[in-house]
């Protein structure tokens, strides 16, 4: 079996906003070089930490982001780090370059055209907040502003009270990493066929306005704006978990019909499954709704969870992300894949495939690489030798 | 510094040129990966019924007809009628732009089946996005599907895939943030859990489907290999919730606890202020970002250096996040005296990382950078007319991309392609189109 990305070999260059586009192709088989500064690429300075103790090679952040990357520590400011990339550039399929568009244009990284010359098989993706025109070109802009900007913000949160939120992590750059990878596999597969890389421009920004669903239509069908609160139904159940769904239509008689027989043990079917309450929906959903909430109240979110999914109801408790390491379901998919770091004596769980394709299957080679790790392997095979690795190394270019 | 736009002109063929999908997806997270695919170049060719219609094509929003008032349905709150029909699902239009085609075909006749069979024999990839099991019960089980075309990329896009314990249980967006834990993120320390006001998990799993599917293709170009792709809708998610995951296993902490979820504040990397705040007006906020002592000093200066603000327990960002329901407390005391978007360019040219929290009418009419890149791209659709859509956030130099797909067209209306790809694709005469309509083959 061959990894499906195996013939790439793709330089990441940049900020956070790129690093899951990157592990999302390693994972594929993509030899992955993350290039960094020598003092490190700033998501190893996020916590949380290995054991809470800082350290560039214990940023449990880093390792989630970076897992089965390579990594080459490089002074693109300096010139000699310059000169480095450049050269790296030759030889690589892909750079994915991430940041500010003026960060990237002093290194040499906006240029695709020029860099092709060297190379033409080079694929330039850019992600950068606002794309590479427009009046905001060059705001800064963190993840926060973009899903303000966005306008997940306007509509997420408990109701016009309390303001706007957004989802901790890093949403806005995972959209537009996941978008990226669309753009740099159109540009590969096009490659494929004609020999010849391009440019692909991603925008923060326009990935994460492209989120929200329903809300950009409905305003331009309707002119109607969608107000901030919860979506759907939460109810508590016994043991203190939240549950979430939605009861509507679209789920089909069949469904409505085995809810009520899901809440008859507990007698909280009453009139629920008489047609004439049924066919006056607001009254019909507003019983549901008060069952639903009483039944949820006797089981624990486990029981309730099962046994609605039992008869086909789509809802589930509000877990969180570490309670999935223990759910069978995930371990019987093998979602979970162990990756020892010798360093450390012992292996962690990582979050594995987004999906099972069995002729091109998900697997990480290497654990997150520590600061430096293959600065002199990656050197040599750009063709660096060693009195000239030295030379960097004792200027402050290479670590 | 002001760049005029100077947007891609590409000039060759779009990547996915040649590429022919036979679409059985429905409501989002399906439909939305399809009309990826038809973006980049495919031809997608959704198998829609006209006893069983996409529910999307019956939820509101509605769109109005030509002519009609803009205001004439409520929103969310508007009710289907029959004498609407199937095609003014306002959200059918952001899952199913693309240049998608729709045939309608009876699945549940023999016939009808037949078309379908004949169909996929024709394509490069099948997707589907019932739940597990459901299109073998059809009667098209995988190995079915590979004797029809050896190399055929068959993408299925189930709630919780076709393998595991829970192989059987069924999503809808809201359901799987639940479980991935991407509800338990957003919201106020303290508080249950607000969650996404909207199914962020139907785009992402979407997304994460077209990936699939551009692999699967890649792989079948390098090899001659079809094969069978298991999507979930939960998978894709649990990634983007970070290390969380890695925390419990090195540290034993766990994400359930009093602290958690930060609501809007960053308590890694260390930034403060890191929030949103009131501005003059309505509802009207900015997010405001501080990423280090500098955005600080400059966010300072930008609010004329007040009283408050020179209190030295702020002068570090341990300082800041230690005392940060006062620091809010300032920084809102002077955002609410100020324009948003005015405020959001002040503090821009100072630095600062800021922006105004714009709703949908904010983006459309509002955000002169989406306005400047053309991001909403007027595409046809045959019953309502011209509509804003809006195109994909990235763009390629050589070979295009585009929101109304090859055909540069607005997403379908039911059945509108049934007679050309019949007649095209499989070859059929009119009478023999005629033949599987009496036949109730194309409902």
């Amino acid at each position: 079996m061959i990894g499906v990305l195996d013939d790439l070999r793709v330089l990441e260059v940049g900020d956070a906003s790129g690093e899951y586009a990157g592990r999302l192709v390693a994972g594929f088989g993509a030899d992955v070089v993350k290039l960094e500064p020598p003092d490190g690429s700033p998501s190893r300075r996020i916590g949380p930490f290995y054991h809470d103790e800082p350290h560039p090679d214990r940023s449990l952040h880093f390792w989630h982001y970076n897992v089965g990357k390579r990594a080459a520590a490089v002074d693109v400011t300096h010139q000699d780090g310059r000169m480095l990339l450049d050269r790296l550039a030759r030889s690589f399929d892909v750079v994915i370059a991430a940041g500010a568009p003026a960060a990237l244009e002093a290194i040499g990284l906006l240029d695709g055209a020029a860099l092709r010359r060297i190379n033409p098989r080079l694929i330039l993706l850019t992600i950068t907040p606002f794309g590479l025109d427009g009046p905001w070109r060059d705001r800064p802009a963190t993840d926060l502003t973009l899903m303000a900007l966005g306008g997940s913000m306007a509509t997420c949160g408990y109701g016009l009270d309390d303001p706007p939120l957004t989802c901790a992590g890093w949403q806005a750059y995972q959209t537009a990493s996941v978008y990226a990878v669309h753009g740099l596999m159109g540009a590969v597969l096009a490659r494929d066929l004609h020999g010849r890389g391009q440019d692909v421009e991603v925008s923060v920004h326009e990935a994460a306005v492209s989120i929200t669903e329903w809300h950009v239509p409905q305003y331009i069908f309707t002119g109607l704006v969608s107000p901030r609160g919860v979506l759907g139904l939460q109810f508590l159940s016994r043991d203190g978990t939240m549950v979430s769904t939605i009861v509507a239509e679209f789920l089909g008689g069949n469904v409505l019909d085995r809810l009520c027989e899901l809440l008859a043990p507990d007698g909280l079917d009453g009139g629920l499954c008489d047609p004439t309450l049924r066919a006056d929906r607001r009254r019909f959903y507003a019983a549901m709704v008060a069952a639903l909430e009483r039944y949820c109240a006797l089981h624990t979110a486990d029981e309730v969870y099962r046994a609605g999914q039992a008869v086909g109801f789509p809802w589930a408790p509000c877990r969180t992300p570490d309670e999935n390491l223990d759910d069978q379901h995930l371990h019987d998919r093998d979602f979970w894949v162990p990756v020892y770091h010798p360093e450390l004596g012992r292996q962690f769980l990582y979050a594995g495939a987004p999906f099972i394709a069995p002729a091109c299957l998900w697997r990480y080679t290497r654990r997150p690489p520590l600061l430096g790790e293959h600065t002199a392997e990656v050197l040599a095979e750009a063709g660096i030798d060693t009195t000239e690795l030295h030379r960097l190394r004792a200027a402050g270019s290479v670590r | 510094m002001r760049h005029e736009v100077k947007a891609m002109r590409p000039t060759g063929p779009p990547p996915l040129t040649g590429v022919r999908i036979i679409d059985l997806t429905r409501l989002g997270y399906g439909a939305q990966a399809t009309a990826l695919c038809g973006a980049l170049g495919a031809e997608v060719i959704r198998i829609e019924s006209r006893t069983r219609p996409d529910p999307v094509r019956i939820m509101p929003p509605f769109v109005p007809r030509a002519g009609e008032p803009a205001q004439a349905e409520a929103g969310l709150a508007a009710v289907w009628k029959p004498e609407m029909g199937f095609n003014r699902g306002g959200i059918f239009f952001k899952y199913n732009s693309g240049g998608k085609r729709s045939v309608t075909l009876n699945l549940k006749e023999a016939r009808g089946m037949e078309l379908l069979r004949r169909l996929i024999a024709k394509a490069d990839v099948l997707t589907e996005s019932f739940s597990a099991g459901a299109l073998a019960r059809m009667g098209l089980p995988w190995e079915e599907l590979r004797q029809l075309k050896p190399d055929l990329v068959y993408v299925s896009m189930s709630g919780f895939g076709h393998t595991g314990r829970d192989r059987a249980h069924v999503t809808l967006g809201p359901t799987a943030q639940a479980l991935t834990g991407l509800t338990c993120m957003l919201g106020l320390p303290g508080r249950r859990p607000a969650g996404w006001s909207f199914s962020y998990l139907d785009h992402m799993g979407g997304y994460l489907g077209a990936y699939a599917v551009l692999l699967g293709l890649r792989h079948r170009n390098r090899t001659g290999e079809g094969q069978h792709i298991d999507v979930s809708q939960i998978e894709p998610g649990i990634p983007l919730t970070g290390a969380i995951a890695l925390d419990r296993q090195a540290n034993g902490r766990a994400y359930r606890r009093a602290d958690t979820p930060p609501g809007n504040r960053s308590p890694e990397p260390p930034m403060s202020p890191h929030g949103a705040y009131r501005c003059a007006g309505g509802d009207h906020w900015i997010a405001i970002a501080c990423r280090d002592d500098a955005d600080w000093r400059r966010l300072r200066g930008t609010m004329g250096e007040p009283e408050w603000s020179r209190d030295p327990r702020f002068d570090t960002v341990a300082g800041r996040r230690a005392h940060e329901d006062e620091l809010d407390h300032g920084v809102e005391t002077f955002t609410r005296g100020y324009e948003r978007y005015a405020l959001a360019d002040q503090l821009a040219a100072a630095g600062v990382p800021a922006a105004p929290v714009q709703n949908a009418r904010d983006r459309v009419e509002c955000d002169v950078q989406l306005r400047a890149g053309d991001y909403f791209v007027p595409l046809p659709h045959t019953e309502t007319g011209m509509w804003p859509l809006e195109r994909l956030p990235f763009q390629l130099s050589e070979n295009p991309v585009h929101a109304g797909g090859t055909i540069r067209r607005g997403p379908p209306c039911l059945g509108e392609d049934t007679h050309t790809v019949l007649r095209d694709l499989l070859g059929l005469t009119d009478d023999e189109i005629r033949r599987f309509e009496d036949a109730g083959a194309l409902r």
